[in-house]
């Protein structure tokens, strides 16, 4: 990386990261630190909560997602305007009304402690596995890019966070937040004209939309019901929906990034605002890795991305084989290359029989190509089992270190580090919140100074932050970053959408009722996850989100009043 | 008797439409357009 290039990353962080401190020097009491001050405007809101969702993997994951997989990913979203109207008519309002620091803290106005207490607790467990995976991402490119020890660089990338989340506590994160996400968005646009003017000359982005197309690259929407299939219109409709009613109403990291807002109008804006641009934005993001994908066609990508698995077969006694396979890849690289250009030539024309050749040209050149580089994942499992072959998080890290602009790729790391560094903070705050007033301070050490529970909040922030560097250690045994994220979340967030639910929705429904439901919902939950593991049969993980929050509404209610009417009816029909 | 402190939030009027409704529905429209753009861009390079 040039010097340039460092100066740009280097120089972009720690502008953003001085200018939160220097913003949030005044925070010296609990409710500034976790609540700050309550002055946000709905542009610092809307943008503070994109960048909370938008984590690193967002980034690095998703332009992969798109190369190998095509834009189908974009359902995943569809559900989120739909969440956000629900939200900003049902439960900002309470939320304001209320005046809590936490979402929990509603549900003991509601029930009582146990299922405040619960219902943080499972918010504590997934929150803090998927803390450890968003700080996990950006230290498997850095360490892949300078040489470093991954620890080292997870450590590095962690205790940055840390500190300027520790001193300025929510309020920093959200100023930080704010020019973060106009780094990142910034940087994607940059990306994705850079990626359109390296295609070769003579073939404009109409052209590469065609070739995209031909392969089945462009498929938004797909219509087909399967419960089996991960991303199509019904899951994101009604999974998708419940997935982001649960994240953006009942998730600490979220809920605390509104309930900073200046007002109730200010809050439901900066949710409204991502109703409208997240579908867009992270279009945008798909549509980048499709041109990343366009761009090797034409261009020869590595036989496989992971440059650390390469590494460890070149050090191998199946060294020379891969020579031979990199050999014959860059060959066939050729042939996708000219059968690109013959197809953008043929889709020019009105020659049906041409173009359909042309594509079953193109087609067979990428079959071939992935073929070859199947046999160097082999070679990779080989060399070591638990090697992990999946390479398409690398893609787009592969495409900003060898063919952006200088300049460019110290702005792109910057996006990737202020991505990883948003979401991470916006984390640490929740679960430090979380920790501090549902637990320690209502149950565990009650009646104590004001500035107890400052300087409490400051260590518990430290001690989520260790939390998630172990995770981050871990991390490795996810074959795709941004699915692990969800699936750790689609486990939990069901279930306490469903408390939830009954709160807002079932008044007649009481504390023990909701607890037993919701307890033996979580049991179904993961029992139904466990038997997908093992492949006794398949279930999209998004369906968790519905099957938890149904099945904790249906429990919580049967316990409650429905026992009585059934044992009424068997009692008639008797 | 109510209490004084509590007031009723959604008595908020939005900067912009008139109403909450009405921000409400545009959200949900455009959503819909966007869907359909997508449906047919699909279409058009299928």
């Amino acid at each position: 990386m040039s010097t340039i290039d460092w100066l740009v990353m280097t120089g972009t962080l720690a502008t953003i990261v001085i200018y939160g401190v220097l913003k949030t020097r005044s925070v010296d009491n609990v409710k500034s630190y976790l609540l700050g001050d309550r002055d946000l405007k709905w542009w610092t809101i809307g943008l503070s909560v994109m960048a909370t969702q938008a984590s690193a993997i967002t980034f690095l994951s998703t332009p992969g997602q798109a190369y190998n997989s095509g834009l189908g990913f974009a359902q995943f979203y569809f559900g989120l305007p739909i969440a956000m109207v629900i939200l900003c008519v049902f439960v900002l309002p309470i939320y304001y009304r209320l005046e809590v620091y936490t979402a929990y803290e509603y549900l003991e106005s509601r029930f009582d402690v146990r299922v405040r207490t619960m219902t943080a607790l499972l918010f504590l467990i997934q929150r803090g596995l998927a803390a450890g995976i968003t700080i996990y991402a950006p230290a498997i490119i850095l360490s892949s890019i300078l040489g470093w020890s991954l620890g080292l660089t997870i450590f590095l990338i962690g205790i940055v966070v840390i500190f300027y989340t520790v001193m300025g506590g929510t309020k920093a994160v959200s100023v930080t937040q704010r020019q973060q996400m106009i780094v990142i968005l910034l940087g994607m646009v940059a990306a994705g004209v850079v990626v359109v003017s390296k295609l070769p000359e003579g073939v404009g982005m109409g052209d590469a939309l065609n070739v995209a197309g031909s392969l089945g690259k462009l498929e938004v929407i797909d219509f087909k019901f399967d419960l089996n299939d991960r991303y199509n219109l019904w899951s994101a409709m009604l999974g998708g929906t419940f997935l982001f009613l649960s994240y953006f109403g009942t998730d600490q990291s979220q809920v605390q990034r509104y309930l900073s807002g200046k007002s109730l109008t200010e809050s439901r804006l900066g949710l409204l605002f991502n109703g409208i641009f997240k579908v867009p934005m992270q279009f945008l993001v798909l549509f980048v890795g499709i041109m990343v994908f366009v761009f090797f066609l034409f261009a020869a990508p590595p036989v496989h991305f992971n440059t650390a698995n390469l590494e460890k077969v070149r050090q191998s006694e199946y060294a020379t084989e891969l020579v031979g396979l990199e050999e014959e890849y860059k060959e066939l690289s050729a042939t996708t290359s000219a059968a690109s250009t013959a197809l953008v030539e043929a889709l020019r024309t009105d020659d049906m029989a041409r173009s359909s050749q042309a594509k079953a040209a193109l087609s067979a050149a990428v079959a071939n190509r992935d073929e070859v580089a199947e046999k160097v994942d082999a070679l990779i499992k080989n060399v070591d089992a638990e090697a992990i072959t999946e390479d398409r998080d690398y893609v787009f890290i592969t495409f900003i270190i060898n063919y952006l602009p200088i300049g460019l790729v110290g702005l792109l790391l910057a996006v990737i580090f202020s991505a990883a560094m948003s979401s991470t903070s916006s984390e640490l705050n929740a679960l430090a919140t979380t920790t501090l007033v549902d637990i320690y301070r209502r149950s565990l050490v009650k009646n104590k100074t004001d500035a107890h529970y400052f300087k409490a909040s400051k260590a518990l922030t430290i001690m989520w932050g260790c939390v998630a560097l172990g995770f981050a250690a871990v991390a490795n045994l996810f074959d795709n970053l941004i699915q692990a994220v969800n699936i750790i979340g689609s486990l939990f967030y069901g279930v306490i959408l469903g408390v939830f639910v009954v709160a807002f929705f079932f008044k007649k429904i009481g504390s023990k009722s909701v607890l037993s439901g919701a307890l033996i919902a979580e049991a179904f939950v993961m029992l139904t996850f466990v038997a997908t593991y093992l492949e006794m049969f398949n279930l999209a993980y998004l369906w968790l989100n519905l099957i938890g929050c149904v099945l904790t509404v249906v429990l919580a209610w049967f316990f409650s009043s429905g026992s009585k009417v059934v044992k009424r009816m068997i009692g008639v029909k008797g | 008797m109510s209490d004084p402190e509590v007031t009723n939030p959604n008595d908020e009027t939005p900067p912009i439409l008139g109403s909450w409704k009405n921000i409400y529905t545009v959200v949900l429209v455009l959503h819909v357009v966007l869907i359909i753009l997508f449906y047919l861009f699909s279409n058009a390079y299928a």
